[in-house]
């Protein structure tokens, strides 16, 4: 399929930010399924650079870039509860896509596999190291806050270059990980009004009352 | 001695915002008037109850009327018809296919949410604006009340067809949320102005109507997976500056 490889690559960025990370701050979440995802990504046949595509690349990097804290909290928080469900998202969409190579249709299933194992064990680790209801949710909107600031950035790139090709709509990727942050977050004890009100802030770039 | 801290008269920026922001409020209500009228006609069965409805949104129109004047602030109405008129679309084309349950999620739900959004944080700043606080603690008491009906009715008419509520909503939401969320999205930088945060409101509305849908039966996560969506295009165009109407 046509971009097919472009978009793998564009994922596979936040996948190896994220391994590193993971690697050196929760080991746990460095899980099987998540390596065989990055070894997935690595014996790759063709590998495009996205050099061509210098709005993507700079919103991908910029986005990465406020998006690898150097505290567990922030790993536990901004990949997990964030960059890991995004990627799934990306995956599903793309193993429903009919003209998904047959290596695609495998790598996305080794991406959707991978945020699974990684979401199975992250609840834990985020009451263990961060905590639960208000004290989550403060330490949760000062990391997440200029990730989801620079989301919809990479959003528009994304929808820019891939939406056509995928029927890719980045309102419905964002619309989505709402869905699936949502029951995380308020099994989690934060209270729904408080992270609906702060996605809304943080999206649109707007600061607390 | 116990002193309260002198409350600072409002600035030009403040009043101008005010007149935006009051004229919304005011035509607002008024369309919430026509509509509930419209719904009567449209469920006869209903038609009474819709009537107090309406009076108590009349009533809301006139006593934000008289709160604006004692501010010294006219009510801008050009600004307020460019923001529903397309909302307004959307209510004639309903009454003219007598569709009760969509004017109940665009008037009952919708636009009430952006109403119950922005007066409940309003009454944090009222005191700012002398004659407000009474009438919007009033007008806040009767949105919810009307919300409260509208989801027993909706609850009732959808028992048991809950995948048909939820095809309404979606067909409904397209539309709606386009319209109200990107009056709320118009609004943001005037709400700021006064005191209150645009961001602050526009997260709210969005989870005030996801609970909506939610007591009707929608599971919350599709709710706001909904919800969201329609509202992230408001988001950018928000983020770049450009008015969504």
């Amino acid at each position: 399929m046509h971009l097919e490889a472009e978009l793998f690559e564009t994922i596979a960025g936040f996948e190896r930010v994220a391994a590193s990370l993971y690697g050196r701050l929760a080991p746990e979440l460095l899980t099987p399924a998540k390596q065989a995802l990055l070894a997935g990504f690595a014996a790759r046949a063709d590998v495009p650079c996205l050099d061509g595509y210098p709005e993507l690349l700079a919103a991908r990097d910029g986005l990465v870039a406020v998006a690898n804290g150097p505290a567990i909290r922030d790993v536990l928080l901004v990949q997990g509860l964030i960059l890991e469900p995004l990627a799934s998202i990306v995956y599903r969409t793309l193993s429903e896509q009919s003209g998904v190579s047959d290596a695609g249709r495998t790598l996305a299933a080794l991406g959707t596999a991978s945020a699974v194992s990684v979401e199975r064990s992250l609840r834990l680790l985020i009451e263990n190291h961060v905590g639960r209801g208000d004290q989550l949710f403060r330490a949760f909107v000062t990391v997440t806050r200029p990730v989801l600031g620079r989301l919809d950035t990479f959003g528009e790139a994304v929808d820019e270059v891939f939406g056509e090709a995928f029927g890719l709509r980045f309102a419905d990727v964002v619309g989505e990980l709402g869905g699936e942050l949502l029951p995380v977050m308020t099994g989690l004890g934060v209270e729904r009004r408080k992270l609906v009100v702060h996605l809304a802030q943080s999206l649109m770039g707007a600061g607390s009352a | 001695m116990l002193t309260t801290p002198a409350i600072e008269p409002p600035n030009a920026l403040q009043l101008t915002a005010l007149s935006n922001l009051m004229g919304l409020a005011i035509f607002g209500e008024r369309v919430a008037a026509r509509t509930y009228v419209y719904m009567g006609e449209c469920a006869p069965e209903h038609d009474e109850t819709m009537r107090k409805f309406a009076m108590m949104e009349g009533k809301h129109a006139a006593w934000f009327l008289e709160a604006s004047r004692k501010n010294g602030v006219e009510p801008n109405r050009e600004f307020a018809e460019r923001e529903l008129g397309y909302l307004l679309d959307q209510v004639d084309r309903y009454r003219a296919e007598r569709d009760f349950e969509a004017l109940e999620i665009v008037q009952g739900f919708i636009v009430e949410s952006l109403a119950i959004a922005t007066y409940e944080p309003f009454l944090e700043i009222a005191d700012k604006f002398p004659g407000t606080r009474a009438a919007f603690e009033q007008a806040l008491a009767d949105e919810h009340y009307h919300v409260a009906w509208v989801t027993d009715e909706l609850k009732r008419r959808y028992a048991d067809r809950q995948e048909e509520f939820v095809a309404k909503a979606e067909a409904v939401n397209v539309q709606g949320v386009d319209c109200i969320g990107g009056t709320m999205m118009n609004i943001s930088g005037y709400l700021d102005t006064i005191g209150m945060s645009g961001g602050d409101c526009a997260g709210r509305m969005m989870d005030a109507y996801t609970e909506m849908l939610e007591n009707v039966g929608i599971p919350a996560n599709r709710a706001i997976r909904n919800v969201i969506s329609l509202f992230m295009p408001l988001v950018r165009k928000y983020r770049h500056g450009e008015r969504t109407k």
